[in-house]
This record gives C-alpha cells, structure tokens and sequence, in this order.
C-alpha cells in the first residue's frame, strides 16, 4: 500500500517534469548506448584482425626470391634469386623444419570452360604439405594430397568465383569435370577464402600436374615451411639462409636476397596492435562512462538545488528529511535504470543489427558486446546518480524549511 | 457560511477589554496560576546565528504563551527575529537555551523524526508566499500532509475536498495553482494547514503578498478558524492585520516589548 503511494507520488514528480526527466534520461540512455557500440565494434575490430591469420598455418613461414643488394664471390648485386623445387629438400633436411611446400602462381590467367560458359582464371600450384600449411578454407570437397601430388592427377580446387562463374554457383560442383584450354580437370573441392586474396577466383592443382601440363620450369613462387614444436624460426633462420645462399650463390648477410614472412611474428605484430587498440578503447570507454557520470551528476545537481523550495515546502507540511532523501533517490535510481536499460537495449540492438547484416571486410566482422561489462557501466552511471543526487539532497534538506520557501 | 463577527473596525472598547485580560494573564503569569492551558510556553529563549567567526544573538531572551484558542499577531520591524522565532515555534530550527513546551512537550531535546512527527501533527503552516507545490492540482496540495501522516488516498481525497469546498473552491479543485488568483491560492494553503486538524495555525506575513480586499477576507477566515478552536499565531508587520488578532506582540532588537 505504502509502495504503491510512494510509486504515485514518483510518478506524478517525474511526469510533470518532462523535461528534467528527459534531460537526465537521455544523458544515461547516450553515455551506456555510446559505450556498447564502442565495445561492439572493438570486438567486431579484433575478431576480424584476427581472421586475417586463420587460413595459414601460426607457425609457417613464407620464403621467395628476392634481388641481391651485395656482391658476393664476382657476382654483382641486382641478380634475381629463383627459388626451385630441389629447396624443398635441401630445407626439409633442416633439424627443426616440419614439413616444406612450394607454391607456383602462373602468370597469366588461362581460359577455362565448363558447359557452354568461359571465363580466364590464375593457377596456383601447391603441395599436400603446402595445401596444410595454408589452410585454404573449403566449402565442399577436399584438400590436394599426397597421391594428387604423386602421380600429378588432374584435380583441382576452385574458387568460389569460379564455380559462380563456370557453373553458376551450383551447389554441387565437385565431380564435374572443367576445361582448361583442351586438358580436363576433375573439380575436387571449393575455397571462399585463402592467404593472400582478395576474392576467391583461383583454380588450385597440385604443383607437379602444374608442371606437367602447364610449364615445366622447376621453379616456385614460395615455399612454405613449417617449425616443429619446440623450435622456433629465428632458430633456423641463419642455418636455412646459409643453406640457401650456398645454393644460390649469394651473401649469407644480404637481407634483400630472399623475402620472408615468419606469420608468428606478424601474429605477435598484429597482438601487440590489438593490444593498443583495447587499452584506448579501456581510455575512451572509461571517458565516455566519465562524461556520462558528469552528466548525470550535474543533472542531479541541479535538480536538486531547483528543488530546495520543494522540499521546504514537503518538510513544513511533515515530510521527515528521510522522506525527501528516499525520494530524491527512488527518482534517481527509476530514471536511471529506466533510461539505461533502453540505452542497453539499443545499443545492443544496433551492434546485433551490424552483426545480422553481415557488414564485414578483411579488419571486421561478427561485433559482440560483452553485456557483464555494460552492465556494470550502467551499474556505475547509477552509483554517480545516486551520490550526485544524495549529497546535494542531504544539503538542501538540511536547511530549515522557512529559509528555504524564502529563498525564491 | 462565513458567519464571522464584522470586527474589522474594532471597537475601543474590545481593545479595552483585551488590554485588561491581558494584564490579568500576566498577572496570573507572574503568580504562576494559569487560567486556561497554554499550548505555546516559551521562557528565556535565546538563538544566535554563527556567520564564520562571529555570532550574532537573534533571540535575546523570549518569555511568551499562548493558550489555546487564542488568536494572537506578532509584530516587528524586519531584523527583530520574528522569523526566527516562528522557525523556533513551528520547529524548524533549533534554538539555544531556554524552555520551548508546545503542547505539553518540551520541544529542545526531540530527535528529527520525532520532530517532524510532532510538526506534522500538531502544526499547519501559511506562508506569504503561499507555497504551492506548483506541479499539483489544488486538491493534491491540500492532501499532500496527509500522504506524510500514511493516510490512504481515499481518506485524503475526501478531506481534502471537504475543506476546499468549504473554502469556497469546490470549482478549483483540478486546477494548478498556476491558474488560481493569488487569494484562491492562500485560501487552497490554508485548507491544506487545516487538513490534519492541527490545534495550532502559523501563518508568517498571511496577507503580504495579497490585496487589500482579499486581505480582509483571508483574515475574516482566520477569525473563523479561531473560533473554532484553532489557535493562530500571525506574523505580520501590517497594523491592519495585527488589530484582527485579539493579542498583539511586538518584538524589538530580539526581545518582547511589553
């Protein structure tokens, strides 16, 4: 009964005060639906970074030709250095090295046919260890293997534009049979996404059916390699580079001769910068939360002094000063968890609304908020009401009620 | 309704009268036999102020009562301490030594609730200014005493309506005090220092805000509400106002001057 009084009683107060009411609300609501949307999209940030690495290998590294800079026993500087499929051995040999594959990229894009429909696609030849190492992410089908490999079948994996292109997207592709000028390939698998690409639009086969159709040459673009556990590459790398210089015939020390990219060291990069992200958004959160208190206390603050006649006058006709103080704060905690529940709900709305739309590119996708830590940032909005709206109030009720209601 | 005594040009001979019981109340005062039950005793009353350092003394030693039924004005030139004193009488604020009884009980060494609770029941306020809670309808402002006293809104409602419809606004019971006249608005403040039916009425500067017209019918109603039972003590500067009363005090520099 008295519950149901004092609810009439904040009803009445907060209804005829729209516009206090709506000021205070609307601080909360923005301060809490700013914050969730910050935090979403930090995530939906990290999430995507963090894709860029899931179709390779976290412990691979990745080793092509380069151009000496040194000269080096007669030789002059600005050779091009051609990596070849003997290199696979020579390094696998290498105590530390799991497994080594090469990838060959053919220049020109070839002409295939499927049915009545053509279309000019690029050719990667990889290896079953390299195909491992490089995770390309299949939609049906399979990876290339060792037997593909060994006795170079015609198999090959397409990508996602190119069964779009050739088959019309159909959903079965795998078993059919393309053209690649008049040389038969049996599809065995499909990609949509794989190190390197922008879109899915390569047709990959295995390295030795490269060479046996398409360009003998013995050499590749890449290799591939793979550092057993317990090992890791800045371990290998002098040894690697002496074997391969010795090869090749240049400057052990010539950084310019062969181009490597150790993926846990970009990794450790890209963490690192991750990192940096999340402590300036731990800084701008924290500020926003900080403005949003500001704003909530200043609100109460000033409520509160505009109301000093208000409560003069509810102390003169018998209010008890914790009557008013209960009041002040009963308005305070209902505006407060009122506003910030739908700046929650919003907020995560919106950022569910990004994520459902699928609003993604290669830095962003899946935003999620992590709802325990808006909560208590509303938790702490409410704490900054209730003291900015408590002490002011324990203030004003403490003048006598006369000098109040005389203090227009 | 308003069957009130036309006292507003009051006689020589009342004031006589008055002059004469007076001096016998204080006789009577002085010999320590009291005749009728005084509802306001107050004896060698003092209250400073403290602004920084310095202390500045208010009320400089008040010996005052006032019986019950009594109908009495306290005049003074502004800085005299008529308004502390009615802080001091109506507690809303503390005083520093002395004696203070309202009722029976002495005021001084109440706790806050149980002052409240004694000021809620006891005493109804009128102020100057009125003091409307502007967000409230007339009705809602006479009650809103009886919301503090837990009593249930049916009850308050039906209270309410009574004294307003007896004050003459049955037809203003919805509106705002916004839209009521300056004197329906005092009348509204004093159906709401009536609600409780407290046997003491503080009113501080009644009429100060109203005209001449709407003066006299405010303190036509006063007079009734005194003859009811109700003790009034006014606060005012106003001569007109203090000869409605029936006793006039007049306080100087802190202190009754006799």
């Amino acid at each position: 009964m008295i519950d149901f009084e004092r609810w009439a009683e904040l009803g009445q107060s907060l209804s005829k005060h729209k516009l206090r009411t709506g000021l205070t609300a609307f601080g909360v609501s923005w301060g809490i639906f700013m914050l969730v949307l910050l935090l979403g999209m930090g995530k939906g940030l990290e999430r995507g970074t963090m894709t860029l690495f899931q179709d390779t290998a976290l412990n691979s590294v990745w080793i092509g030709g380069g151009k000496t800079s040194q000269s080096y026993k007669g030789l002059t500087p600005g050779r091009t250095v051609g990596l070849e499929i003997d290199d696979v051995a020579l390094l696998e040999n290498l105590p530390g090295v799991e497994a080594v594959g090469p990838t060959k990229l053919l220049d020109k894009g070839y002409v295939m046919r499927y049915g009545k429909n053509t279309g000019s696609f690029q050719i990667n030849g990889i290896s079953a260890v390299n195909a491992e190492i490089q995770k390309l992410a299949l939609l049906s089908g399979r990876q290339i293997n060792q037997l593909d490999e060994r006795e170079s079948r015609k198999v090959a994996i397409i990508g996602a534009r190119v069964n779009d292109v050739l088959m019309k997207n159909q959903l079965s592709p795998v078993g059919k049979t393309i053209y690649v000028g008049e040389t038969p390939f049996t599809v065995i698998g499909v990609y949509n996404k794989a190190l390197g690409e922008q879109s899915p639009n390569r047709v990959y086969i295995p390295y030795s059916t490269l060479r046996q159709v398409f360009d003998p040459a013995p050499t590749v673009n890449m290799l591939a390699l793979t550092v057993s556990p317990g090992y890791s590459w800045p371990d290998l790398k002098p040894e690697a580079i002496r074997l391969l210089s010795q090869r090749h015939r240049f400057d052990p020390n010539d950084s310019a001769a062969l181009e490597i990219y150790d993926i846990s060291d970009e990794v450790k990069k890209v963490e690192s910068l991750m990192s940096g992200i999340r402590l300036f958004m731990i800084i701008v959160g924290t500020g926003t939360l900080m403005a949003g208190c500001v704003g909530v206390s200043n609100t109460m603050l000033v409520t509160v002094k505009e109301r000093t006649r208000e409560f003069g006058i509810r102390k003169a006709i018998g209010a008890s000063s914790a009557d008013i103080l209960f009041m002040v704060l009963h308005e305070t905690l209902v505006i407060t968890l009122a506003a910030g529940y739908v700046g929650l709900i919003a907020g995560v709305g919106l950022v569910e609304l990004i994520s459902q739309a699928g609003i993604e590119s290669d830095y962003f996708r899946d935003p999620q908020v992590d709802l325990s830590i808006a909560i208590s940032a509303l938790g702490v909005l409410i704490l900054a009401g209730l003291i900015a709206g408590y002490l002011p109030a324990r203030q004003a009720v403490r003048v006598s009620p006369i000098e109040a209601l005389r203090h227009e | 309704m308003l069957d009130i005594r036309p006292n507003h040009s009051s006689s020589l001979r009342e004031k006589q009268i008055d002059q004469l019981k007076n001096r016998q109340l204080a006789a009577a005062d002085a010999l320590g036999v009291s005749f009728e039950k005084p509802i306001i005793s107050v004896q060698s009353l003092t209250k400073s102020y403290h602004i920084g350092s310095m202390t500045v003394p208010v009320l400089k030693g008040i010996d005052l009562s006032v019986k019950e039924g009594e109908f009495v004005s306290i005049m003074g030139p502004s800085g005299s301490g008529k308004s502390t004193l009615l802080n001091v009488l109506g507690i809303l604020d503390r005083y520093d030594d002395g004696e203070y009884v309202l009722d029976g009980t002495l005021i001084k060494p109440l706790s806050e609730t149980e002052a409240t609770r004694h000021r809620n029941h006891l005493i109804g306020f009128v102020f100057q200014s009125f003091n409307l809670l502007p967000f409230k309808t007339a009705i809602d402002n006479v009650a809103m005493p009886l919301y503090y006293q837990k009593v249930p809104r049916k009850q308050r409602e039906e209270r309410a309506r009574k004294l307003l419809e007896r004050m003459g606004l049955a037809s203003r019971m919805d509106h705002l005090p916004s839209e009521l006249s300056g004197g329906q608005r005092q009348r509204v403040a004093i159906a709401r220092a009536l609600v409780t039916d407290p046997p003491l009425i503080l009113a501080d500067e009644p009429t100060g805000n109203l005209d001449t017209k709407t003066s006299e019918e405010v303190m036509e109603l006063f007079t009734e509400i005194n003859h009811e039972g109700k003790t009034l003590v006014v606060i005012t500067h106003d001569e007109e106002v203090a000869e409605r009363t029936r006793r006039v005090i007049h306080l100087q520099d802190g202190r009754i001057r006799h």
